[in-house]
């Protein structure tokens, strides 16, 4: 069994990623891979898909804390969607809530970028 | 059932200091957090609290290195769950992380420190000292009626 999978795909000029498992200091790499590949392809309004994402650990806050800065200094944005319960608490326990955008749909994490080419809200 | 008022470890793990273990060490603290009478989100928040002291002994005391030793003790003592991780790695001062600044993060990207910060939010004590060259971490909830599961289980 994989500890962590991370798929991406583009939907309109938005970058969509698919952490499955979960992200913790053994997994973290490939998590922060994504990212930064995503950063390097300068695609920089990224939504991650946390429906498959069972538990984050503070290597996984710290590798978005990490890039979020670069992203957001490229007028983009790192949002999420989908987050269950446990991570929903982490971000509540770290007020996490106050840095990232959170969407309870992939489609509405989507639609906050706005029409498709537009600038990131 | 661990005995209660007494300081007997109910479970001894000593697991190689590798973070591939990390995932091990959250599903065991979930089981024996549940097994003390936490309910299913709070034992979540205690292995988290878990995997970063973990986390940190790997990266802080053992700096990375493979080939030692991380013991955690899990004691049921009837009024507090308490979790000790001993290393034999360098002595570190969590305290000496500065404190979180989340703003701080964002405009000096600034990554560390997290782990601390999370396990001092879940936790009601964490301490740590040095005894015969060895660290110590020991991680302290309190029970109340609000985390407690039905007796038995």
């Amino acid at each position: 069994m994989s500890e962590l999978t991370v798929e991406s795909r583009d939907v309109g000029g938005v970058v969509l990623l698919y952490p499955k498992g979960f992200i913790n200091a053994h997994t973290v790499r490939l998590f922060e891979g994504a990212l930064q590949k995503a950063i390097s392809l300068k695609q920089f309004k990224i939504v991650v898909n946390c429906s498959g994402l069972s538990y984050i650990a503070s290597a996984g806050l710290g590798a978005m804390m990490g890039a979020i800065e670069e992203i957001r200094h490229n007028g983009g944005d790192l949002r999420l969607a989908s987050l269950n319960e446990t991570v929903q608490n982490i971000f509540d326990i770290l007020g996490f809530n106050h840095l990232y955008r959170t969407y309870a749909s992939e489609a509405e994490a989507i639609a906050s970028f706005g029409p498709a080419q537009g600038a990131g809200a | 059932m661990a005995p209660r008022g007494r300081n007997k470890p109910a479970l001894v793990l000593s697991l190689p200091s590798e973070t591939r273990y990390l995932g091990l060490v959250r599903e065991v603290t979930k089981k024996m957090a549940e097994v003390a009478g936490f309910s299913e989100p709070v034992a979540e928040r205690l292995s988290l609290a878990v995997d970063e002291a973990a986390t940190n002994v790997l990266e802080h005391a053992y700096k990375g290195a493979t080939d030692r030793e991380v013991e955690l003790r899990f004691e049921d003592r009837g009024p507090d769950f308490r979790v000790e991780l001993v290393d034999t790695g360098q002595m570190v001062d969590p305290r000496a992380v500065p404190q979180v600044d989340l703003d701080k993060f964002v405009t000096e990207r600034r990554t560390g420190g997290l782990g601390m910060h999370l396990m001092e939010k879940i936790m009601d004590s964490v301490t740590f000292r040095r005894s015969a060259r060895r660290n110590v971490c020991a991680l302290v909830k309190h029970k109340d009626k609000a985390d407690e599961e039905s007796p038995g289980r």
